[in-house]
């Protein structure tokens, strides 16, 4: 079985001190901030932000590379968040709300993007990453973690996302589920088609790939 | 249990999602399925290459960030917001005006066209009172001094009857 590596551990435990959405009941801190900030305390939902705001841009740079998109974005989220305050059920976690918000708001811009590339005459090429010169030679590993983002457009959307979030970004499946509004049992059935489907899909690729090899060998 | 099941309970288990009883079945299955054992240890690689995303430092999403945060401008629109007017709602007559001047245009436009298809398909009382004329066509191009159209004319003709020759008697 797979475990997490060191370094994984270690920021998992950093998050989960510094966001409370890991634990499966909120913290007495996080309930009197959301009930200060559902009575109008613009102090404690500013502290919520700060809570949150990292965990909330690393959830969104999954699915938007680009920072200064994904920080609109998580702006546009806590906007919406506190606009919509009063919908919160304060019985329930403030994490997994603030997640569906940013989620969701997330694929409307990507729907968005999507529909206007369909017309535009040009669209907008992803722009290369700054190389660091003391850090060994990435290209390699670039080259790999690209593939891996190809792989992973492929699968669709309801189950790249229980992926992402189960898979790379930490999330238990009951988290997931409340994130997505679905339930657990849904989760745990999408997990595993798209494990499958992510399996089916890089083995494809690793075919073509060595084919391709042996073609340019010969 | 089925191979199916157990690679679906393969797909869960690559990321420690079964569950206690999950895990027993899965692995009783697996003692005796050389083929699963083979599946589950190439689920294991692909879920691997999964994972370079998230242990590449390059590729970690907080990369490139910076440490300033989103309150500053959150809290700068939520002021906006707030200090703006809020939008009153207000009732367009000119839009609903033009919605009804189009639509008894509409209305009136169906009943005339209904009303027309009607009169063509049954002839009037008016049209059946008045006989336009007691002459036959040809009558009536010679009164008005002019000849007729060749086309009419022929339709006009008499077709000549086939005169049947009376049955021999023997």
């Amino acid at each position: 079985m797979l475990r997490m590596s060191e370094s994984d551990a270690e920021d998992l435990s950093l998050d989960a001190a510094d966001s409370p959405e890991n634990g499966e009941a909120p913290s007495a801190s996080e309930v009197r901030l959301v009930h200060a900030a559902r009575n109008g305390d613009h102090d404690a939902f500013g502290e919520l932000v700060l809570r949150y705001e990292r965990r909330v841009l690393k959830v969104v740079r999954r699915f938007v590379l680009d920072l200064e998109q994904a920080t609109d974005l998580v702006q546009e989220s806590f906007l919406r968040a506190f606009e919509r305050i009063e919908q919160f059920d304060p019985a329930r976690r403030f994490g997994p709300w603030l997640f569906r918000l940013a989620v969701n708001l997330t694929y409307d811009h990507l729907r968005k993007v999507r529909r206007r590339g369909r017309w535009s005459l040009f669209s907008d090429v992803g722009q290369d990453r700054p190389l660091d010169p003391s850090m060994a030679d990435p290209r390699a590993e670039l080259d790999l973690s690209q593939e891996v983002q190809m792989v992973l457009a492929e699968i669709p959307e309801a189950y790249r996302t229980v992926l992402i979030l189960r898979d790379l970004e930490g999330f238990c499946t009951s988290e997931v589920a409340a994130i997505t509004d679905r339930s657990e049992a849904t989760i745990r059935w999408r997990l595993a088609e798209a494990r499958k489907m992510f399996k089916e899909s890089w083995e494809r690729r690793e075919r073509r790939t060595s084919r391709g090899q042996a073609g340019s060998e010969e | 249990m089925e191979c199916s099941d157990a690679r679906h309970l393969i797909h869960l288990d690559v990321g420690n999602d079964l569950r206690a009883e999950e895990e027993g079945l899965l692995a009783g299955h697996m003692e005796h399925c050389g083929e699963c054992r083979v599946y589950h240890t190439e689920t294991s690689r692909a879920m691997n290459a999964l994972y370079v995303l998230r242990d590449d430092p390059a590729t970690r999403p907080e990369s490139g960030s910076t440490d300033r945060s989103v309150w500053a401008n959150v809290s700068q629109k939520i002021q906006q917001r707030r200090t703006s007017p809020a939008l009153a709602r207000r009732f367009n007559v000119q839009v609903a005006a033009l919605s009804v001047c189009s639509l008894s245009l509409a209305v009136v436009t169906i009943v005339q066209s209904l009303s027309a298809m009607r009169g063509s398909s049954e002839p009037s009382g008016y049209m059946l009172s008045q006989p336009v004329s007691n002459l036959s066509a040809p009558q009536f191009y010679q009164t008005h001094g002019q000849g007729m159209p060749n086309g009419l004319y022929r339709q006009q003709q008499p077709q000549p009857i086939p005169v049947k020759s009376p049955p021999q008697s023997f």
